[in-house]
Formats: C-alpha cells, sequence, structure tokens
C-alpha cells in the first residue's frame, strides 16, 4: 500500500445518505484502505489522500480529471519549471489560482497553500449553501476581478466570512485594485499555522 | 492537541427512566426523535432513518467531544457522535462507527440531511462491529475532527480538516438501515479545554520563551 495526494473532481448523487454520500471521485475502489479529503466546495474539487494499492493509485493518476500532487516519498521535494506550468494549468480552468504554485515551492507548501483557500470557501459553503466559485462565477467574476469590481452582495459575503474568522483587510492587504486571485492568496496565508490533517497524515 | 486530550466533562446521561429534558428530541429536518426502552436504551425504530438526540441543557464550547456508549451495533446499523449541530436543523458533524456499509469509522458533515463523506481513514477496521458497552467518541478541535473508540483501549481511528462549521451542539444519532434497532446506553460529553503552561514555566525558562510558547489555561486543579 502507499499513499499520494491528488485534486479530483467531488461526486453528487442524486440522493446523498450514508450508502451513498457526496465524496470525492475514486476513493469508493475494493483497492483502497483508508482516505480522506478537503474540499472546495461540494460542487467542485478536493485535494484528496487516498491509501491504496500502487497499481491504484496509477490508475487514478492517469485520469484526465485528477491531478497527482505529491507521494509520500516527494511531498518535500522542489517544484520545477514544468512541474509548475502543469499544476498550474490544472489548477487554473477550476478557478484555484495559479498563483499558489511556484517554482521552488515543495508541493507540501502548494497543498498547505491551495487547503488555505478551500477551507475559506468551505466556511461560506456552511454559512451560505455555496461555495464561494460559485459565488463569484454566478455573478461573472473570475480570478482577475478587482474587489471594486465585485457587486456589493458578494462583498458582504466576503466580509461576513472575513469578520467570522476576526480578519480585517487591512491584515489581507485588501485595496480596491486587489484581484480576486490576490485576495484569496490572502486568505490562504491566514491559515499557515492551522494544522492540516488529512487521514491522519499531517500535511 | 491530541485525541483525549484536555477532555472536560460538561454532562453524561445513563438514560435511565427517560430522554429528558436537557436534549432536544423533536428530531429536525430530515431525522427522527429517538425513542426511549425501558433498561435505560435509546433507540431508534424506524428502517431507513436516522434517529437524534441534541444535547441542548448545557452551553458547549466550539472545541468539543461527545461519546455514546453502543448496543446492538447489529448488521446494517451506524452508531455517530455529532458535533456542532445547528440549532433547528438536520446539520452538524458526525464521527461514525459504520457497520452498515463500509465496516469502517468515518467522518462526515450532515448538511441539511445529505450525507458528506469528510473521510474514512480507519479502512475496514478489525474494531467493527463494536461490542455492547463499548464507546465510540467524537472529537472537533478548531478545524480538526477526530473519531476513536476504546475497543482495546480508547484510541483515534481517523482524523480530517474541515472549515464548514464553527459551533453548535454536541449529541448522538443512531441509524437503522436493516431489521435492527441501533441502541445506546449512554452519553457523556463536554468541552476540549485551553491549559495555561505560563502556570507551570520552569523555573530556568527565560522570560522570553515563556512568552513565546502557546498560552493554555489550566481551568482545572
Amino acid at each position: 500500500m502507499a499513499v499520494e495526494l491528488f485534486i479530483v473532481p467531488m461526486v453528487v448523487p442524486a440522493t446523498p445518505s450514508f450508502a451513498d454520500p457526496i465524496r470525492p471521485k475514486y476513493v469508493k475502489d475494493p483497492a483502497v484502505n483508508r482516505w480522506g479529503s478537503i474540499r472546495y466546495s461540494t460542487a467542485d474539487d478536493a485535494i484528496v489522500l487516498i491509501d491504496a494499492t500502487q497499481v491504484y493509485l496509477d490508475s487514478v493518476a492517469g485520469e484526465s480529471d485528477a491531478f497527482r500532487i505529491a507521494t509520500e516519498a516527494n511531498i518535500d521535494n522542489t517544484l520545477n519549471a514544468a512541474q509548475v506550468t502543469a499544476a498550474r494549468t490544472f489548477f487554473e480552468v477550476r478557478d484555484v489560482p495559479g498563483e499558489f504554485v511556484n517554482i521552488g515551492d515543495t508541493r507540501r507548501e502548494v497543498i498547505r497553500g491551495v487547503v488555505g483557500m478551500f477551507l475559506f470557501s468551505q466556511r461560506l459553503e456552511g454559512a451560505f449553501g455555496v461555495g464561494f466559485r460559485e459565488k463569484f462565477t454566478s455573478r461573472g467574476m473570475t480570478l482577475d476581478s478587482t474587489w471594486q469590481d465585485f457587486p456589493q452582495v458578494l462583498k458582504d459575503e466576503f466580509l461576513l466570512i472575513r469578520d467570522d474568522h476576526g480578519w480585517t483587510n487591512t491584515e489581507l492587504g485588501v485595496t480596491n485594485a486587489s484581484t480576486l486571485r490576490q485576495i484569496l492568496k490572502a486568505v490562504s496565508d491566514q491559515f499557515e499555522n492551522t494544522p492540516i490533517v488529512i487521514s491522519q497524515f499531517e500535511i | 492537541m491530541a485525541y483525549g486530550d484536555n477532555r472536560q466533562e460538561t454532562a453524561s446521561d445513563t438514560f435511565d427512566s427517560s430522554i429528558d429534558g436537557n436534549w432536544d428530541n423533536t428530531g429536525p429536518g430530515t431525522w427522527d426523535p429517538l425513542t426511549w426502552v425501558s433498561g435505560g436504551h435509546i433507540e431508534e425504530q424506524n428502517g431507513f432513518s436516522d434517529g437524534v438526540i441534541i444535547r441542548t441543557g448545557e452551553t458547549y464550547a466550539d472545541d468539543q467531544y461527545s461519546r455514546v456508549t453502543v448496543q446492538t451495533q447489529g448488521s446494517s446499523t451506524l452508531h455517530s457522535c455529532l458535533m456542532r449541530q445547528q440549532a433547528g436543523d438536520d446539520t452538524a458533524y458526525a464521527a461514525i462507527a459504520d457497520n452498515a456499509f463500509n465496516d469502517e469509522f468515518g467522518i462526515y458533515e450532515i448538511t441539511d440531511g445529505s450525507a458528506v463523506q469528510i473521510g474514512a481513514g480507519s479502512g475496514a477496521s478489525a474494531d467493527i462491529p463494536m461490542s455492547d458497552g463499548e464507546i465510540v467518541t467524537g472529537e472537533i478541535e478548531g478545524t480538526t475532527i477526530r473519531v476513536g473508540s476504546d475497543v482495546g483501549g480508547d484510541h483515534e481511528e481517523d482524523s480530517q480538516t474541515d472549515n464548514t462549521l464553527t459551533s453548535g451542539d454536541p449529541g448522538v444519532m443512531l441509524t437503522r438501515i436493516g431489521g435492527v434497532n441501533p441502541r445506546a446506553t449512554a452519553w457523556s460529553g463536554g468541552d476540549i479545554a485551553i491549559v495555561d503552561i505560563s502556570h507551570v514555566a520552569a523555573l530556568a525558562d527565560s522570560f522570553d520563551n515563556v512568552v513565546q510558547r502557546r498560552p493554555i489555561k489550566i481551568t482545572n486543579f
């Protein structure tokens, strides 16, 4: 058995229940011993840790909607230019800012950065029933939209979650000219001291 | 902190004569109320149903734990510790001993009655099915959620991270899938306390070293 981390889509059954819950794709397989996840939202993607046979892990890595972020062996290895490009390409189409992946970052640093953004989105989903990606895309915003262009309802939702965490715009460095990708990076940084545990595996 | 650290019990119940007024037994949303059974048990009697009681008789901190003493974990039942249940809503975190689908300990977030599985860290567990009198435990501390059992000694079975729910009440969920009524014979719960280490700083410690330590507050001697 081996442990690897991926980004995969979430699966939403027609009638979620304990028999068939909302969960990440590729975790319900006899080859999987244990798994855990941190999701962007129930409708988007999730970072998932899978403990399974190497054959199964390699099959997941071969899926077009999955991206292998790290293994136990390479989680503290730094990324080169080609690896950064591949990761950014996968992330950006899923509205995860490529700013979280840079040459010289370790895979662990990348995961922690993305998780910080996901934890923010989870709080918003908990408060409003919908994740942050749905909130901003449904209102015509993109990762390059600036704070001053946000509709007031989106600003209000963001500010409510910001206040819930006890942050200020000064601490976040948010100005009218801040892009959404910059804001999400600033939000993610607030979780840098938060313990991240996925299936008893500390990130 | 680790599993089992700094639990401060707020209340316990052995259901000797009823499900009393310290519990919300109205079954919010899609959830059923639970039934008290003579002999000191509570159970879910309806098939394909989740029965719930929520502890509302006291105030609980955001960092809390919930422990359920299992009885009748026959096939097709789930025994769950609820945490941060949202008042009047079928929304909470659940630390589950699953003897119905996967024979494992898992951590879920239940949103308006819909199950979102966060993880199943234990895999197919030798600790399932649990025996009568054994205890399943759920803990939540900040964004860290843990499920454990006392099979072979109180220990962690799984842990995950989630930030969806930030506060709420603890409780019990018993899920009947097949022909057996899942039962529980006791519950206990409370806060996961914060302890102030500055009171126990060694004399040799420098002031700077003490100040830089993460503060934890001693509340009990």
